[in-house]
């Protein structure tokens, strides 16, 4: 007996997206990065964090040291996690465009989002040029958006983050940058 | 100028790049070794499952090869869970009367990947609700078409409810009454059906050409699932000889006398579609393997350390038949008197019916037949395999219907009694025997004597036998073992019988209390202060007449 319904593919077989969030907590001098790979229906298939501290003094203000630990400590991530994503998605917090292509330099497409504000929807820009239909990339953002999953996942990769690293400073974030 | 901070930044940033030496960052920066976890075993990786254990065993199977704590990867599997609209697959059209804790979107997704589950949670988790949400999303995937749900009949009523609430456009069929009308049932079309184990046995084994195993069902579900763990039990059999694309089993005690319990289970779960013949797993694993690779397990104390740590379930059971006829019998001369009487009667008469009708539905008078007691007798027998201890409070001491017949009638738990009745240092012998006597699984208490003052954590379970309706006096009670000091989260079982006052009131009352707390938080209600007279008579379908 049949309720409405659209099949849905195999989750798996349309691709992978990592969600990547780097946070700097001021008291603690200190990055923490988190990263986490869902399928295209949202479902975790691998969680990575660290941390890296930075060092104080005169030479290392936040926005310094931010720009200098980020892609190491991103790129830590990726080192370890096993699965290949078919995209990567971060907030604008992350870096602009130039940064993340001369500090990242994503091998596959990456995407940035924007939480809604203002009354405005959340908004998903491609860094370089967006991937081309047939590509996987493309059926994994496709998907994401219809589940509603741009932003979501930050929250879910940020509750994770509060978990593993419980004695740092997350108070000191005002608000949550991908609410 | 470049200042100097500028060059180095410039220097230190611009010569960093992927794959470059290291050596180009600072050595005063301090870079942790990243961690990672494999979240998705089921599907993605030979990875152990992040829970899954069998009885009261030590848990092993998840002390990884990455060293990684088996309680922080449970919890980060549990919170890393997609949201379940997400899972639906159908532009988020599905709504929900609450959200999943994370552990049980563990849950719903992990039946939602398996064909054959034993989602064994401890009691209190959620199974029920759990195997509804991914029914629900299987029917509107259209991964499935149909779902038989075999259950205790007693909670028949239970799953009735929980779909109406979580499920509310599944269409649900019980299949009930006698066998003409059973198999007319049968072939009625619904997303869902309800049948008893007993009810099922009789439909399968004496009827070689049952509608129930005609076709395959997208999902089977066993509520209670250890009633099958006797291979060669009736029930057993016919649960077996169900076809069926999927299956999950529900239990919180999969083991509960020896391995052949679960052995049973298993052989339910690896049935074939079709055909007879057992499905084989990997002949050199143990059974114990074997079995875990198919158990979902949650410890109430694991995954709900941090959340609120008292959950309340209201339980709705039907009057058993001889319950029913002494309280229709009842309700209707009461109802009858009482109309006779006239302007002669006041509000204590009202009262006085109502406590009579809620007498008889903790048990029948003359068999002493209860529903409620046949499911709490049910509940302790799990609760207590699983080392918890009760409370059960009744508002009644008359040795027909309360504290003094529950004491008899549950013997096996060999209960303690505290009632307003025993003098001071009788009462205060008991509870330290409660306290200290372990082979004490329950204390029945009168809410009057037992609902104040008292410090009873070795309970972890409290039940409510008949309802006072005063949300105050209940919580004051539910405190007795739900206060500093618990160890444990505490489960809270609250009764109630369909189709009686208890239900007529409980609507007024939730009704009323909906409204109130939209404007005021903590509104505290009690059936005397918040239904007015009109309110009171009108329960029984009376007018009030006058003023008295």
């Amino acid at each position: 007996m049949a309720v409405p319904y659209r099949k849905t593919p195999r989750a798996t077989a349309m691709g992978l997206a990592a969600f990547i969030d780097v946070v700097w907590l001021e008291p603690d001098h200190s990055l923490y990065a988190g990263l986490l790979i869902i399928d295209a229906i949202g479902q975790p298939v691998e969680f990575v964090h660290n941390v890296a501290v930075a060092p104080q003094g005169i030479l290392w203000d936040s926005a310094s040291s931010v720009k200098l630990g980020t892609p190491r400590l991103v790129h830590s991530l990726f080192d370890t996690c096993r699965r290949e994503p078919d995209l990567l998605v971060a907030l604008p917090t992350l870096g602009d465009g130039d940064f993340i292509n001369a500090e990242i330099a994503p091998a596959v497409p990456f995407a940035q989002v924007t939480p809604a504000q203002d009354g405005l929807p959340a908004e998903w820009t491609w860094v370089n040029t967006p991937p081309a239909s047939g590509m996987r990339a493309s059926f994994v953002a496709a998907e994401l958006e219809r589940r509603g999953l741009f932003i979501e996942p930050f929250a879910r990769l940020r509750e994770a983050m509060h978990i593993v690293y419980p004695q740092a400073t997350w108070h000191a974030l005002d608000v949550f940058d991908g609410d | 100028m470049e200042t100097e901070i500028a060059v180095a930044m410039r220097e230190a940033v611009g010569a960093y790049r992927f794959g470059e030496p290291a050596a180009t960052i600072p050595e005063t920066w301090r870079f942790g070794d990243p961690t990672r976890y494999p979240i998705g075993w089921f599907d993605y990786d030979a990875s152990p499952p992040p829970a899954g254990d069998m009885g009261d065993g030590e848990d092993t199977s998840d002390t990884d090869q990455l060293g990684l704590q088996p309680n922080l990867m449970r919890t980060l599997a549990a919170v890393l869970q997609a949201p379940l609209c997400a899972l639906t697959g159908v532009d988020n059209v599905l709504e929900w009367p609450a959200p999943l804790l994370p552990f049980q979107r563990q849950g719903v997704v992990t039946l939602l990947d398996r064909q054959a589950l034993l989602l064994a949670d401890e009691m209190g988790l959620g199974k029920t609700i759990q195997s509804i949400a991914a029914m629900r999303i299987l029917f509107h995937r259209a991964d499935i078409s149909s779902a038989l749900v075999v259950c205790p009949t007693s909670v028949i009523v239970q799953w009735r409810r929980e779909l109406a609430r979580w499920a509310p456009e599944l269409t649900v069929l019980a299949i009930h009454g006698p066998a003409s009308e059973r198999g007319r049932l049968w072939r009625l079309p619904a997303h869902v059906k309800l049948v008893g184990y007993e009810t099922l046995r009789g439909d399968v084994l004496d009827h070689h050409d049952s509608p129930a195993t005609k076709k395959p069902w997208g999902v089977l579900v066993l509520d209670e699932a250890s009633r099958i763990k006797n291979a060669a039990s009736g029930v057993s059999m016919a649960c077996k000889q169900l076809p069926a694309e999927r299956r999950w089993a529900l239990t919180g005690t999969p083991v509960e006398n020896s391995q052949d319990d679960a052995a049973s289970i298993l052989e339910f779960l690896l049935k074939p579609v079709h055909g007879l013949a057992v499905q084989k797993t990997d002949p050199d694993a143990s059974l114990s393997s074997r079995f875990r690779s198919h158990v979902l397990r949650r410890r109430v104390n694991d995954v709900l350390p941090q959340l609120p740590a008292k959950r309340i379930f209201e339980i709705a059971v039907e009057l058993e038949p001889s319950q029913r006829a002494a309280y229709d019998r009842a309700e209707q001369e009461g109802i009858l008197r009482l109309d006779r009487a006239g302007d002669s009667v006041t509000i204590v008469h009202i009262l006085e019916l109502i406590s009579r009708l809620k007498q008889i539905c903790n048990f029948d008078p003359v068999s002493g037949n209860s529903s409620k007691l046949n499911d709490i007798r049910e509940k302790l027998q799990t609760l207590t395999a699983e080392g918890r201890r009760a409370l059960i409070f009744s508002q009644f001491t008359e040795p027909k219907f309360g504290v003094a017949r529950v004491a008899e009638e549950l013997k096996d738990f060999h209960p303690l009694t505290y009632t307003g009745q025993m003098t001071a240092g009788k009462r205060s012998e008991t509870l330290e025997r409660f306290v200290r006597d372990k082979t004490h699984k329950a204390l029945l208490l009168s809410l009057r004597a037992g609902g104040q003052g008292l410090n009873l954590q070795a309970a972890s379970c409290v039940f409510h036998l008949d309802r006072w309706w005063n949300p105050a006096i209940e919580e004051q009670a539910e405190s007795r073992s739900h206060r500093l000091g618990q160890q444990s989260a505490v489960t809270i079982y609250r009764y109630l019988c369909v189709n009686t006052i208890e239900e007529r009131i409980d609507a007024k009352l939730r009704k009323k209390r909906e409204i109130f707390q939209e404007f005021v938080d903590d509104e505290r209600l009690d059936i005397t202060r918040s239904l007015t007279e009109t309110e009171l008579f009108d329960l029984f379908g009376l007018t009030k007449r006058r003023s008295r």
